[in-house]
């Protein structure tokens, strides 16, 4: 039961690890090719579409080592809130994978050889809209643990009782 | 079932101390294998460039047959990450050291205890701190020599070129003859080779400043950009841009990532400057006046974390480059040979390589790459700072150690 449990929750890391790893590098995408764009180049739409796709390919790696570096303590630690702050559980998710990404890109800018690791993130708009890949993150990881968590308590408990057990 | 959860709840309520302890245990547990999850993430992360740069290494090069035996000789040793060398008339050497010593050499290749007194102090960082060193095509009668370093702080700081007169031991008249503008943090991409041209003026390269790439392409800095100045520093009247307003008139060319590699063809009146890409990408290049290489609206490279820089490879209007080496082998200098030992050798580019440790030898015919490669001295397996053209017809070589050497080559 309990191993099953922890299956489960590590199934929605996965899947917190994947949507921000995807919507970061998307949008991680975007940031450069609009940077290109300010210097007088043309991105018709099938060319930024493409870039996108490559992209998906060639820089998820990066993002997803960074996502659950990133998401594992801010999860975690998210969990521990979300059972003591009840009515806020949703948010605490969303910032906290937000807060996650923003350090993470911190951490990582500090330790990597050159200025800034992530070429989106070095401004502070692009490091803050990258990191909202987190967010969504986090709030899907909130949504399947609150099912899941929801699906295993009895009808009692949620009656009136905890989820905790 | 509220029975059942009364009775947990009374389990937990009468937990023993005992089994606390197995419960902190457990905790300090899974926070010990969570820390250790994040980084190996981290390094997984940070690893991948290192990773990719590693298989730079494998960059092919046409085969050519080995086309000259040699034997590499030790001239000098102990010296901390050399940089550049330049020969003195006298047979001497002068060598910089990245931390902002200038060694000198005599023409017997012993190294002077002490360094060179007066340099002019630098912001050494892993890729900056003094770099170039070039004397005065006129050196004989004026004892000028040319250098540049990285001024500024951590935060702020870019390329300085300086020159000094050498007597003796020791630098006087020390002048700032050019600063790259603007600062930038951080100690990548600074460029930083200097090349004199026939004309009695210098060109001088400096890099993008790795996160302000963009500004290659900005003609009103000095960012990705070649710079072409009278010897006294000042902006020759015949440069590409000169009198364009909110243009620097320095600007000999733009569109560069980071040169480590300029040199004159004299025979072939070429002058040739290779660059190094992010992951892939790196260049070799014909320069021309008023050029635009591309740097970053068109590069064959990917970023470290390999993202694209940009869609595309080619943009009409920007000058393509003569050669690519993707993976990236880092190109770190360049001479073309021009001495009679190695005579199959005449005319062809050296390329000094830092991740392949290697050099490269670039055929070339009448000043053109006939698209042979030969990977020559792997043997040294120690990242190649510089390769010089020396005086006396050998290969000189300076090896990015801590204890850096300074090699000769010559035909065995």
């Amino acid at each position: 039961m309990r191993y099953r449990g922890r299956l489960r929750a590590a199934g929605h890391f996965a899947a917190a690890v994947a949507v921000t790893t995807i919507a970061g590098t998307i949008v991680q995408t975007q940031i450069n090719l609009h940077d290109i764009q300010q210097l007088g180049v043309d991105i018709p739409a099938a060319i930024r579409l493409r870039t996108s796709a490559e992209d998906l390919l060639g820089f998820s790696p990066t993002m997803a080592g960074l996502a659950a570096a990133a998401l594992l303590p801010a999860l975690a630690f998210a969990v521990w809130l979300a059972r003591r702050y009840r009515w806020v559980r949703g948010a605490l998710f969303a910032l906290g994978g937000w807060c996650a990404l923003l350090i993470a890109f911190f951490i990582a800018d500090a330790v990597a050889p050159m200025p800034t690791l992530v070429a989106a993130t070095r401004t502070i708009a692009g490091a803050v809209a990258v990191a909202a890949s987190g967010a969504v993150g986090g709030g899907v990881f909130y949504l399947l643990w609150s099912r899941s968590a929801r699906q295993a308590t009895p009808l009692v408990a949620r009656r009136g009782g905890s989820i905790d057990g | 079932m509220v029975d059942s959860l009364v009775c947990n709840a009374q389990r937990r309520t009468i937990m023993t101390g005992k089994a606390r302890s197995k419960k902190h245990a457990g905790t300090a547990r899974f926070l010990r294998a969570m820390a250790a999850v994040c980084v190996t993430a981290i390094g997984v992360t940070l690893g991948a460039p290192a990773a990719a740069a590693a298989l730079s290494a494998t960059t092919p090069a046409t085969p050519a047959q080995a086309s000259v035996p040699y034997r590499i000789e030790t001239v000098a040793t102990g010296l901390e990450h050399p940089w550049s060398l330049a020969f003195l008339p006298d047979g001497g050497m002068l060598v910089t050291e990245r931390a902002g010593r200038l060694r000198l050499i005599d023409a017997a290749g012993k190294l002077a205890p002490q360094p060179i007194a007066n340099t002019p102090p630098v912001a050494e960082m892993r890729q900056s701190g003094l770099m170039e060193v070039a004397i005065d095509p006129d050196f004989a009668t004026n004892r000028l020599v040319y250098f540049t370093h990285t001024y500024g702080t951590v935060q702020a700081n870019n390329t300085q070129l300086s020159r000094a007169r050498l007597d003796g031991m020791s630098l006087s008249d020390v002048q700032p003859l050019f600063l790259a503008r603007p600062a930038k943090a951080g100690g990548s991409n600074n460029g930083g080779r200097l090349v004199f041209l026939p004309d009695n003026t210098l060109v001088l390269s400096i890099g993008d400043g790795f996160d302000l790439r963009e500004q290659a392409q900005n003609p009103a800095n000095h960012l990705g950009k070649t710079v072409r100045l009278n010897r006294d520093g000042t902006i020759p009247p015949d440069n590409p841009y000169v009198g364009r307003a909110g243009v620097a008139g320095e600007i000999f060319t733009m569109g560069h990532r980071n040169m480590q590699g300029l040199a004159y063809d004299a025979a072939n009146k070429r002058l040739f400057t290779h660059e190094h890409g992010p992951r892939g990408g790196d260049e070799l290049n014909l320069m021309a006046a008023g050029g635009n290489y591309g740097w970053p609206i068109a590069t064959q490279g990917l970023d470290y974390t390999g993202a694209r820089v940009t869609p595309y490879t080619q943009i009409p209007g920007t000058q393509a480059p003569l050669l690519l080496w993707t993976p990236s082998v880092a190109p770190s200098g360049m001479a073309v040979y021009t001495g009679e030992r190695f005579a199959p050798w005449q005319g062809d580019i050296f390329v000094s390589t830092l991740v392949e440790k290697s050099v490269r030898r670039v055929r070339m015919t009448a000043g053109v790459p006939t698209g042979e490669q030969e990977i020559l001295f792997k043997e040294l397996n120690a990242r190649i700072r510089d390769v010089r053209d020396g005086p006396d017809g050998a290969l000189y070589l300076l090896t990015d150690e801590p204890e850096g050497r300074l090699l000769r080559v010559v035909p065995r």
